[in-house]
């Protein structure tokens, strides 16, 4: 009589750590307190900068969790080193892998392993490869090109993230790799390029009063277009 | 033909209880419609308009409209309110900025896309429609011409060709309908350069829409106009300076236009069956008591002849 009770108040006891231990987890979207805005990976931090990876950019644009913290449970997401013991293969295949995929991101290697540079914080870097000016010439057919002088901007902007936002410290990505076609359904709050330029550059023109604002002072119609009565 | 007075009681009671019990057709616009979930919607963002008019040139160019008498690179043109058109079918109207120093506000006009337009209500021949892909769209093919749309629509939005004298229509903005029916995106949308608008499900843009709203406190105020005006609407408007100053209404309440209507009128052949035959049934009866009172009084007169 007493062994049945104490064995039934054992099995009783086993299920319900069963059930309680089943039903962690079971959230779609783990709460925002534990999602990291960027993650530092800084193993080869001898030769490089730490790898900064924004954690907040990659949830924009992918659909759930499990599109990077694969096979795991249902809204688990376990750092990838809980799994992968030879984790640079699986950073690269996976990340450089779904950038090819998409044709989005960085592909080549100096992008996120920035070489350390001894004498000047990296944000400061005048690297070789920084364009005097940009032009653009979407529009080529009626007005001229938009000649952009990045030199210009670049000695009244604070560090390269403020027009080269939502990416690591020191990346400046082009504007054309993150905006492209506006209005997917997947992600409407990303606006497209023309909307990305607009935004940003007479966002700013408005905010510090400096600038140009017109649509005319940027998007010089061409002069063949151009009427006799416009040309004074 | 007589009738006794408990008969006429009697089927008069069943008319009545009859018709109350039975889920007849003319009860069918009780139910509330919340929508096609599936349709499309336009958000547009009034802090980003900067009055460039690309969107009324893009419009003009897609709907053949002829060519404006102020051209659209003019900034006279907001010296007055204007409103939609027979050929404008969108404006765009500047108003001062109520917050003192602040830029003016530049605020797109056009059809709202309602759920439950006002204008298909009131039309007597279902000439407006409002489609499942989300635009209100126009038949005119079976359009009379009676204007009550125009009479109905709050915002005043359908405008009557009233100088073509042997094919008017009424015209109003037709988000583009054939455009978006193969992938595409209205002409206005696509034309902006600041973005201004987004075009997406409507679902997907009230999201989009609370989430500025709410990331952005000091910048956006907290209402999305159009989510719940007279029902909801397709075309979605988030300011950063009071709706009332820039020219929206803010007296249409959350119930649809046809609500206000669909009861009395869903009755009216109701009405028409059961009050016919009550008088019917009250002029056989009082017949009947005629009758007896003319024969009595033949009877009377009979009588009094013979003596």
């Amino acid at each position: 009589m007493i062994r049945k009770t104490v064995v039934s108040i054992i099995v009783a006891l086993l299920v319900c750590l069963l059930i309680t231990s089943s039903s962690d987890g079971k959230k779609e979207t783990p709460s925002s307190e534990n999602v990291p805005g960027t993650c530092i990976l800084g193993s080869l931090t001898k030769i490089y900068e730490p790898v900064i990876f924004s954690h907040s950019l990659h949830s924009l644009v992918t659909e759930d969790c499990a599109t990077c913290h694969h096979h795991s449970e249902a809204g688990q997401t376990p750092s990838c080193k809980e799994c992968h013991s030879e984790l640079k293969d699986a950073y690269h295949s996976l990340c450089i892998g779904c950038h090819k995929e998409r044709e989005m991101g960085p592909m080549g290697c100096t992008t996120c392993h920035v070489k350390k540079t001894t004498n000047e914080p990296p944000i400061k870097m005048k690297s070789k490869n920084e364009p005097e000016t940009c032009t653009l010439r979407r529009l080529e057919k009626i007005y001229d090109p938009v000649i952009f002088s990045h030199e210009k901007h670049t000695n009244f902007a604070d560090n390269c993230a403020t027009c080269h936002h939502h990416s690591p410290i020191g990346q400046t990505p082009a504007c054309g790799e993150c905006h492209g076609a506006p209005f997917d359904p997947k992600n409407l709050s990303m606006p497209g390029l023309k909307g990305a330029y607009h935004l940003q550059c007479m966002g700013c023109h408005q905010e510090t009063g400096s600038g140009q604002l017109g649509c005319t002072d940027c998007h010089a119609k061409k002069l063949s277009q151009k009427t006799a009565k416009e040309e004074k | 033909m007589e009738i006794s007075r408990r008969k006429f009681l009697k089927s008069i009671s069943a008319a009545s209880g009859a018709s109350l019990v039975s889920k007849s057709q003319f009860a069918h616009g009780a139910e509330r419609f919340t929508g096609w979930p599936e349709r499309f919607g336009i958000l547009t963002d009034i802090t980003r308009c900067v009055g460039c008019r690309s969107c009324e040139a893009a419009c003009n160019e897609i709907n053949k409209l002829p060519a404006p008498k102020i051209p659209f690179e003019d900034q006279s043109v907001f010296e007055k309110i204007r409103r939609t058109d027979a050929q404008i079918y969108t404006v765009v109207n500047r108003y001062p900025n109520p917050k003192p120093g602040g830029p003016a506000v530049y605020v797109k006009k056009q059809c709202m896309h309602c759920d439950e337009p006002a204008c298909a209500s009131a039309c007597l021949v279902k000439a407006f429609k409002k489609t499942q892909e989300g635009p209100v769209i126009y038949n005119k093919d079976v359009c009379i011409g009676c204007r009550y749309c125009m009479t109905a629509c709050p915002f005043y939005v359908p405008a009557y060709e009233y100088d073509e004298p042997f094919k008017p229509e009424v015209k109003k903005c037709t988000m583009c309908f054939e455009r978006i029916s193969k992938d595409g995106i209205p002409a206005c949308v696509e034309a902006c350069p600041m973005e201004a608008m987004t075009f997406g499900k409507r679902s997907d843009l009230i999201r989009v829409a609370r989430k500025r709203v709410i990331e952005q406190p000091d910048i956006y105020i907290d209402h999305i106009y159009g989510e719940h005006e007279i029902g909801g609407t397709s075309w979605l408007y988030i300011s950063g300076v009071p709706f009332e100053k820039i020219g929206f209404r803010m007296d249409l309440g959350t119930t649809p236009y046809a609500e206000l209507t669909k009861g009395f009128l869903g009755a009216v052949p109701l009405v028409l069956i059961l009050w016919p035959a009550f008088l019917i049934g009250v002029y056989m009866f009082t017949r009947r008591r005629q009758e007896m009172v003319e024969t009595e009084a033949e009877n009377f007169e009979i009588e009094e002849d013979q003596q």
